[in-house]
């Protein structure tokens, strides 16, 4: 190998771990004129069940309402969701019954919906996003035509499109009022409280004795530092701010640091941009350089997978719960599970098919989808009482992912079967028996962990109200994911199915597995009469669609397959065929079907 | 190295028996009788067969998904699963897209898991022989088996019902939720309270009700096993006389949908008009609801012959030898929240006839065994004055445990087995 070749994998390394260290020391949020808006994040609140940073809180309400972390003022910049909560929560003095300030003009409410748009006289735009103020002529009709509609149960798109942003508007109401979130601690019957400062607002109390409250004292002033534009003694508030109210989390400060770090990380980002070019260089190493690509793309992924891994660790430090807690988390866990997976089986095989099929996996559960999970707010939220036991989340949640996880990673390698099989010459020789073996392997595992999963869901169902299996349709999703890995192996061993055809199978076994993650949830919701349904039903439909097509493209004769052709193809390429993935030699063995 | 000498020159046949002589050969008085037994026993082993019946049960479950959406949790299990064939809407087979009257016939989970289990069987019989190498899959069919076994027996034979409660009270009963039962009791002697129940199921044949034991004679006027009660409008037809049937109207209301995220219990209501027995004289039309003792309302009282009868309409009630008490009720919130985070109910259950004097917490995933029953904290009862435990009755209930450790044994083994002959390979 050329000394270029052999040092591009290793420099290729390098620049992933400038990009991770880059992104991990990213210089914190500083925004208006000297506001120390890094340290402001900083303070604990209570909200939703549990302590967090204020920047948390921030980060999580501004997604609802934007679908992103940062937001566009009026001048064009881009700043920080910690200064947008600023300019809500400063936007309504003491004094005043109006909102005023520099909120209402932040674009921040997406509105998606053309009715909606029209209705309130706007016009749609790139990003979708618009400002209270240009929206506020025609807020009063916006509140009538929702109290209109409110009792319906079989809301139309338009009504449901609407009650999104009166939703999103009553969150900013509940900011700008500061009934949200708990940011005052008192100590009431023996123990602390911990409540909104909007709360203990109004008439009742008068504002003296509020300020007798240290943990008001200081909201107050901040909130009032920062509308006179005085970032000096803000800031030195803010110092003190910090050592008083660390002292009053129960958890202890260290978990609120530690959460601000891991907010302005975003590791699952930078993880999922690493998987993407991991993808692309295995990809490419079927073309070129084969030795070389494939080692850069294995460090690549690997690098994504350690961050992946700290990532997973951290919201478990954060949270103190196992790994799954909800679905946000489950996807992120998911897409961890099949990279691991494949970085394992591209150890043993060395052919970049386990690295390219893991890299879009991960990119696509942790990233895509996660992603789009969570905008619907904190992703740490607290559970309800059936799944406050860590011993069970431990369990049968981690091994049901897993399991899930493992039946996704058999599908795509059986994608990787019929497109590679089909458009290249990759499966040649041994390559199309390697896979297949590499398939049937991760199908044991499959049924092993999908299978103890959904027994380890029935005990927990058995010791928490007496039923072992009740067959509801979330049960019912995962004994569909085992009987379709029973029927595979047991299709194999009777020799029903070749190769072509179990990758088949393993791709419907795809089909199977988004059906019990997401279409089980899909039922009780997205299926009404009016025609429309939420996009993520859209979703399910459309990769429901591609794997039939998937699955439809394998049933091509196989002697029209690339890789399957009886006379050596001519050069395509220019300068892959002989630089094609040397296969490690198999004894083979010809399996019986049973017995 | 030689990649390909290693094919065998003529692979045995998938089914066939190994030689006789050879260990773990089949029987050999099986053998001789190659006549119509064995044929039967080769053909309901054959593993063709096993994927055909695994992808039947497939779409059995996958449609007793769907069917949830429409009824509810336990008729879909009634219909689908414990029965021997189901008759599936043609509705249901396109996934509700299209509206089609009529359905198709299927096997049903009792059919299918029956089939499931001869197939095992007979391939045991013929193909497995014992040796280390299949220990792996025995374990595992042995644990599916009594799994299955254990749906079975819990279909047949578990009772579910529920303990309601309130701080400082006692109780010695438990209702059945989905079996209802109209219930007449004579409250004159203070020592002894004297029931009639007249079964849901009467109820649902409406008509006019008559019995020796019964104090009167019953006529259902209407029965709603799931209903809602709302003030009656002005132009409504009142089907109720007299109490308090004439300022609430009962409407029906359909099953819950297993899919409900809400999974609410049905709440039943009847209209029935008491009659004297011999003089068929009227005595008023009453509306009896269910919905009546959930908001503790006192139960609608009938006079006949200078005595009071309550009518009570409530899950099937079984009376216990032993007594509940609610000492204290907690319900514990997610810090500065009103979301619940736990439940805790601490009881003190007696039972005269045996001298048991038990002070228990229950709480939720820790449940009380007691008796043959299990007592599980399932919910709160009128916003944390009493707490709801649901009790179970399966004496099944610990052969899903054996099973799954069979089973899981049996696959890490299986498994395990041949992720070694892979390493070692590999090695070699």
């Amino acid at each position: 190998m050329k000394t270029l070749e052999k040092i591009f994998p290793w420099g290729v390394l390098t620049l992933g771990l400038l990009y991770v260290g880059s992104m991990m020391f990213n210089s914190p949020a500083t925004g208006k004129k000297g506001f120390n808006l890094a340290g402001y994040e900083l303070i604990p609140v209570l909200d939703g069940g549990r302590f967090k940073p204020i920047g948390s809180f921030a980060r999580s309400t501004l997604t609802i309402i934007s679908g992103k972390q940062t937001f566009i003022d009026k001048d064009n910049t881009r700043q920080p969701a910690i200064k947008w909560l600023l300019d809500v929560m400063s936007s309504f003095d003491l004094d005043e019954d109006r909102a005023s300030g520099p909120a209402l003009d932040h674009k921040v409410f997406r509105i998606e919906n053309e009715e909606v748009l029209s209705f309130l006289g706007l016009e749609p735009r790139s990003g979708l996003r618009y400002s209270l103020d240009e929206f506020l002529p025609h807020f009063k009709q916006l509140w009538e035509r929702a109290a209109k509609s409110k009792e319906k149960k079989n809301k139309d798109l338009f009504e449901t499109k609407l009650f999104e942003l009166v939703d999103h508007l009553t969150l900013f109401q509940q900011v700008a009022y500061k009934n949200s979130p708990a940011t005052v601690v008192l100590a009431m019957r023996g123990k602390d409280e911990w409540m909104p400062l909007g709360k203990l607002l109004g008439p009742d109390i008068p504002l003296e004795n509020l300020k007798q409250i240290p943990s008001a004292y200081i909201h107050l002033y901040l909130l009032d530092a920062y509308r006179r534009n005085d970032p000096e003694n803000f800031n030195m508030v803010l110092e003190k701010a910090q050592e008083i109210l660390k002292k009053k989390v129960p958890t202890g400060g260290d978990k609120i640091e530690f959460e601000v770090f891991f907010n302005r990380f975003e590791p699952f980002h930078q993880a999922a941009v690493l998987y993407v070019f991991a993808f692309i260089l295995g990809c490419l190493s079927w073309l070129f350089w084969f030795r070389s690509l494939n080692l850069a793309a294995f460090l690549l992924a690997g690098l994504a997978f350690a961050v992946h891994t700290w990532a997973l660790l951290a919201r478990m430090y954060i949270q103190g719960r196992p790994p799954v807690t909800n679905l946000y988390s489950s996807a992120i866990f998911i897409g961890w599970g099949c990279i691991g997976v494949c970085l394992v089986i591209e150890w043993l095989y060395r052919n970049s098919i386990p690295t390219v099929v893991g890299s879009a996996l991960a990119a696509i559960t942790a990233g895509i989808i996660a992603h789009y999970l969570s905008l619907s707010g904190d992703t740490m939220t607290e559970m309800e009482p059936v799944l406050d036991t860590n011993f069970w989340l431990a369990t049968h949640v981690t091994c049901v992912t897993l399991g899930y996880t493992a039946t996704f990673v058999a599908g795509f390698l059986g994608i990787g079967y019929v497109i590679l099989g089909l458009l290249t010459p990759i499966l040649r020789g041994n390559g199309a028996t390697l896979l297949a073996k590499m398939i049937y392997g991760v199908v044991c595992f499959a049924t092993l962990l999908s299978f103890t999963g959904t027994v380890l869901g029935g005990i927990w169902a058995d010791q928490s109200w007496g039923r072992f299996w009740g067959w509801d349709p979330k049960e019912n999703g995962a004994l569909l994911i085992v009987i379709w890995n029973a029927l595979f192996l047991h299709a194999r061993w009777a020799g029903l199915v070749k190769q072509r055809g179990l990758a088949q199978l393993t791709i419907a076994g795809n089909i199977v597995t988004a059906w019990s993650w997401f279409g089980t949830n899909m039922l009780g919701v997205g299926l009404h009469a009016y025609g429309f349904m939420p996009a993520a039903v859209t979703w399910l439909i459309v990769f429901v669609i591609t794997q039939l097509a998937m699955i439809g493209l394998g049933f091509i004769p196989q002697r029209f397959w690339m890789s399957f052709q009886k006379e050596p193809p001519r050069p395509a390429a220019p300068s892959g065929i002989s630089d094609l993935p040397r296969l490690p030699s198999v004894s083979k063995t010809s399996i019986t079907a049973s017995s | 190295m030689n990649p390909t000498t290693a094919i065998q020159a003529n692979p045995p046949a998938a089914n066939a028996p190994p030689p006789p002589g050879q260990a773990g050969a089949p029987i050999p008085s099986l053998k001789k009788d190659r006549g119509l037994l064995y044929k039967t026993l080769e053909f309901c082993a054959s593993l063709r067969i096993t994927v055909v019946l695994f992808l039947l049960s497939f779409i059995l479950v996958f449609y007793g998904t769907w069917a949830q959406v429409d009824s509810g949790t336990w008729t879909a299990v009634k219909e689908y699963f414990r029965s021997p064939v189901v008759m599936i809407p043609l509705k249901i087979v396109f996934l509700r897209a299209f509206d089609i009257p009529g359905s198709i016939p299927f096997p049903g989970g009792w059919l299918l898991g029956g089939l499931l289990l001869i197939n095992l069987l007979a391939a045991h019989a013929i193909r497995f022989k014992i040796s280390w190498k299949r220990s792996g899959i025995l374990l595992i069919h042995a644990g599916i088996i009594l799994m299955m076994l254990g749906e079975l027996f819990t279909g047949l034979f578990a009772i579910e019902s529920r303990l309601t409660v309130t701080v400082g009270n006692t109780v010695n009963y438990t209702e059945e939720d989905r079996l209802k039962e109209l219930a007449i009791s004579d409250r004159s002697d203070p020592k002894v309270e004297n029931e009639v129940v007249i079964p849901a199921s009467l109820l649902a044949k409406g008509g006019l009700i008559q019995h020796p034991e019964l104090p009167f004679d019953v006529e259902v006027v209407r029965y709603y096993p799931n209903s809602d009660l709302r003030n009656p409008k002005e132009s409504e037809n009142n089907p109720a006389t007299t109490g308090v049937g004439l300022t609430k109207l009962a409407v029906a209301k359909g099953e819950t949908a297993g899919v409900d995220s809400e999974q609410a219990v049905e709440i039943a209501s009847v209209y029935v008009t008491i009659k004297e027995k011999g003089s068929r004289k009227s005595l008023g039309t009453y509306l009896v609801s269910s919905w009546h003792s959930f908001f503790l309302r006192p139960p609608e009282e009938v006079s006949v012959d200078g005595k009071k009868y309550a009518l009570n309409l409530r899950g099937k009630r079984a009376y216990r030898p032993f007594s509940v008490f609610l000492k204290d009720f907690n319900t514990n919130f997610h810090e500065g929240t009103n979301k619940p985070k736990s439940y805790e109910s601490f009881i003190r259950l007696t039972n005269p006839e045996t001298g048991e004097d038990l002070d228990v917490k229950i709480y939720m995933n820790h449940p009380l065994r007691y008796g043959g029953e299990t007592f599980y904290q399932s919910g709160v009862y009128g916003l944390g004055r009493g707490t709801i435990l649901q009790v179970v009755r399966n004496p099944s209930w610990l052969l899903p445990y054996f099973s799954c450790g069979l089973v899981t044994l049996g696959m890490l083994v299986h498994f395990g087995l041949h992720l070694t002959e892979f390493l070692r390979r590999r090695i070699a």
